[in-house]
């Protein structure tokens, strides 16, 4: 049996996997793309079921939440690896630091049901240390990015309102979504308070678009969209990657290393099959890794070899270092005073909701803390009275209370920029393997005093917030999030110039092998507060045409 | 009171049907199961329903209690929409930490029904069942006696809550839901009251 040895392989088909897919693909590359789980397709999703189609309805049972977590046992996603599950892919942390990892292992990856909220980074956010002084800059500016920037968001569709706003920088929009009532009184309330407030941004389409259907308002993202309406690998990248003929996609291939010749150079993967756990290796020119931040660092970390004798393409000792996720501060939750009582109307239905942007160290600097936070409003009616476990009562009363403060519900948390830390790292755990004996990560996540100031910031202002707009709060967490809760894990392969201190280039090209990219976001060598997807997919377009011309011109 | 937690093995692998049939496709196929599988697992059947996990004697006190949390008001309350079966199922499947914990909670109730009014909670009257609720719940002002059945009341509002606002009655009929309704425009907001004047 032949073996075929591909131009390029991709590891991966989360946002980044699939953006370099398509760009290798239609530039002419003959690429293989792997993914650990299993395949899906828009059509299998439950979209429109309801929470009585289901003996659980819809949380799963609660002994199959015990084995594998509550996102996996969802009976609204019932496929494998939609969420991970957590007896098949463990991972460790030390005892009262914990890391919440909430990650898919399927065709599409997070991109089945992610927030898809698109928000530009800024000159501030890839300039950040040339700023303030903390840490290191981006190796690149977001004038480098800009165009990248235009095309995957005219490429993906993103509906949003132009502002005219430094810090989160206008791109090319479909028509915003309308906002619901509580949107615009906490407009209102955030003018007062001297802020903006605007549509959040999200990859959803507000009409029809580069031959997708228009959202249909069905307030079902979460479960997927069964008519590829929000930015998804399956809806958009894989179709076109699939069309040129230069694709291959291998699914229920779970990686567990790169391979590298007698040189240490770079020439294919060691993979599983995902069912009979049959080792299996698959050969090509030049290997790309996208399979998220966590899990491209962990097969580097298990590549190891006499030339990588700490990881592949780690002579600089920082693979795995440099870990963050988001922060989330809240949320705060409470019923407009303006809305009590009113008629409740369809308003989930457009599955979004709106976003101050950060307004600290914008015009001034802050004393307290450097970096921000932007703040994230949401509410209206949905189809579960959360708040009904807000307050006291039962009876008549209560379910009463219950229906009243059902349309005025508005719902706001803060999501800021954590600074990334050496120690705030992962390694492999000698001790624990997966499912296919690949070795798991051990993750050991280190906060900032940063983080602290920023936090006690946001709750405030979140809090005055809610009073300007006449809010009954009923609830209020003012901690911060558990690490690794908000999905957004960035850095541990961080890319900038110096090869002793980075481990890729501007072009998220290995230092230590140049026919080995990194594409999503363990490059990240800043955080920025603003959601990274959209970033992620103009990094790796960019990053995808340089490796393509490198190609092209023998260079790798 | 207490009952071991016997579950039918039969009808726990029909419930389950829905989630657990993906673990075993193979990698050609999609992963999805059929739709109407899921709803079926957990549809009556042509015999009437049975619990999995409470007594009749239980099944009563616990349709009694959701319904004085959640009682039909101008819409149906919690006994129409069948909380009580919602309940036995997840109870059904718990840890048995979990259960004993909410059948202890359940005796409580009688031995405090039997302490203030010397009959088991189903024998009160309307009145003096509410009384006894009433007593646990302001969190507030809980008197010593009552501080026992507190978290226990916590928890089976919860699980009412959690059944009713999830069943046809809750959603459409009590908070008339107008989402999942595919639509081909977002209106928005129609109140212009509401609205800036840059909006």
């Amino acid at each position: 049996m032949a073996t075929t040895l591909y131009d390029a392989a991709i590891v991966g088909t989360g946002a980044t996997g699939g953006m370099a897919a398509k760009v290798l693909a239609e530039k002419g590359m003959k690429t293989l793309l792997l993914e650990s789980g299993p395949s899906i397709s828009s059509a299998d999703f439950l979209t429109h079921s309801m929470p009585y189609d289901f003996p659980f309805r819809g949380a799963g049972s609660p002994s199959k939440a015990r084995r594998v977590g509550r996102p996996a046992a969802s009976e609204r996603t019932p496929f494998v690896g939609y969420h991970a599950e957590n007896d098949q892919h463990p991972y460790s942390f030390p005892k009262g630091n914990p890391w919440a990892w909430s990650h898919s292992r399927i065709l599409g990856g997070r991109t089945l049901h992610w927030g898809r909220q698109s928000l530009r980074l800024a000159e501030y956010d890839f300039k950040g240390a040339s700023i303030d002084g903390y840490g290191v800059d981006w190796p690149f500016t977001y004038r480098d990015l800009e165009p990248y920037y235009d095309k995957a968001e005219e490429y993906v569709g993103v509906q949003g309102m132009t502002e005219g706003l430094p810090q989160i920088p206008d791109g090319k929009f479909l028509p915003p979504f309308a906002f619901n009532c509580y949107e615009h009184l906490m407009k209102k309330a955030a003018r007062k308070m001297g802020w903006h407030l605007t549509a959040l941004r999200t990859a959803q389409l507000s009409r029809a678009h580069r031959g997708r259907p228009a959202c249909h308002y069905c307030g079902s993202c979460g479960s997927g969209c069964d008519v590829g309406a929000f930015f998804s690998t399956v809806a958009v990248t894989l179709p076109d990657a699939l069309a040129t003929g230069n694709l291959t996609l291998q699914t229920d291939s779970v990686v567990r290393h790169v391979l590298v010749d007698g040189e240490g150079r770079p020439k294919g993967v060691g993979y599983h099959d995902r069912l009979s756990k049959d080792y299996r290796e698959a050969f090509a020119k030049v290997v790309v890794l996208a399979g998220s931040t966590l899990e491209s660092t962990r097969i580097m970390l298990n590549s190891t070899s006499r030339q990588h004798p700490n990881g592949l393409a780690n002579s600089s000792g920082v693979l795995g270092h440099y870990l963050t996720d988001h922060i989330s501060v809240g949320n705060i939750e409470g019923a407009l005073q303006d809305l009590v009582g009113g008629k409740i109307l369809n308003e989930d239905g457009k599955s979004n909701g709106s976003y101050i942007p950060r307004f600290q160290n914008v015009d001034s600097k802050n004393r307290d803390f450097i970096r921000g936070y932007g703040i994230m409003v949401k509410g209206g009616a949905g189809s579960f009275p959360g708040h009904a476990l807000d307050f006291d009562g039962f009876g008549a009363a209560y379910k009463r209370r219950i229906k009243a403060l059902h349309p005025a519900m508005v719902n706001v948390y803060a999501r800021g920029e954590p600074l990334p830390v050496y120690d705030s790292s992962v390694e492999i755990d000698k001790n624990l393997v997966d499912h296919w004996g690949i070795p798991a990560l051990h993750i050991h996540y280190k906060r900032t005093e940063n983080d602290e100031k920023i936090r006690k910031h946001a709750f405030d202002s979140m809090m005055e917030l809610m009073h300007t707009a006449k809010v009954e709060i009923l609830s209020a967490r003012d901690s911060l999030s558990t690490p690794g809760t908000i999905n957004h894990e960035m850095g541990t392969a961080r890319m900038g110039h110096d090869p002793k201190t980075n481990v890729l280039n501007a072009y998220n090209q290995a230092h230590d092998a140049k026919n080995l990219f990194v594409v999503d976001a363990s490059c990240w060598p800043s955080s920025g507060c603003q959601n990274p997807t959209l970033t992620m997919l103009a990094i790796a377009w960019r990053a995808s045409d340089y490796l393509a011309e490198q190609f092209r011109k023998g260079e790798l | 009171m207490t009952k071991p937690g016997s579950i039918d093995r039969r009808e726990m692998i029909k419930a389950a049907a829905g989630s657990a049939a993906l673990v075993v496709l193979g990698p050609a196929s999609s992963a999805a199961p059929q739709h109407h599988a899921a709803s079926a697992a957990g549809a009556v059947g042509t015999s009437p329903w049975q619990p999995k996990f409470f007594s009749a004697e239980q099944n009563e006190l616990v349709t009694t209690l959701a319904e004085l949390i959640l009682p039909e008001t101008d819409t149906p309350g919690a006994r129409a929409a069948k909380v009580n079966e919602y309940i036995d199922l997840v109870l059904s499947d718990e840890t048995t930490r979990t259960q004993e914990n909410f059948l202890n909670g359940l005796t409580w109730i009688n031995r405090r029904s039997n302490e203030l009014f010397q009959e088991d909670f189903l024998r009160l009257s309307g009145e003096q069942q509410v009384e006894m609720l009433t007593r646990l719940s302001d969190g507030g002002s809980i008197q010593p006696e009552d501080k026992d059945g507190r978290p226990f009341f916590l928890d089976i509002r919860r699980r009412t809550v959690s059944g009713y606002y999830t069943s046809k009655i809750g959603i459409h009929e009590e908070l008339e839901y107008e989402g999942k309704t595919p639509l081909a425009e977002w209106q928005g907001c129609p109140h212009p009251g509401h609205h800036g004047s840059s909006d």
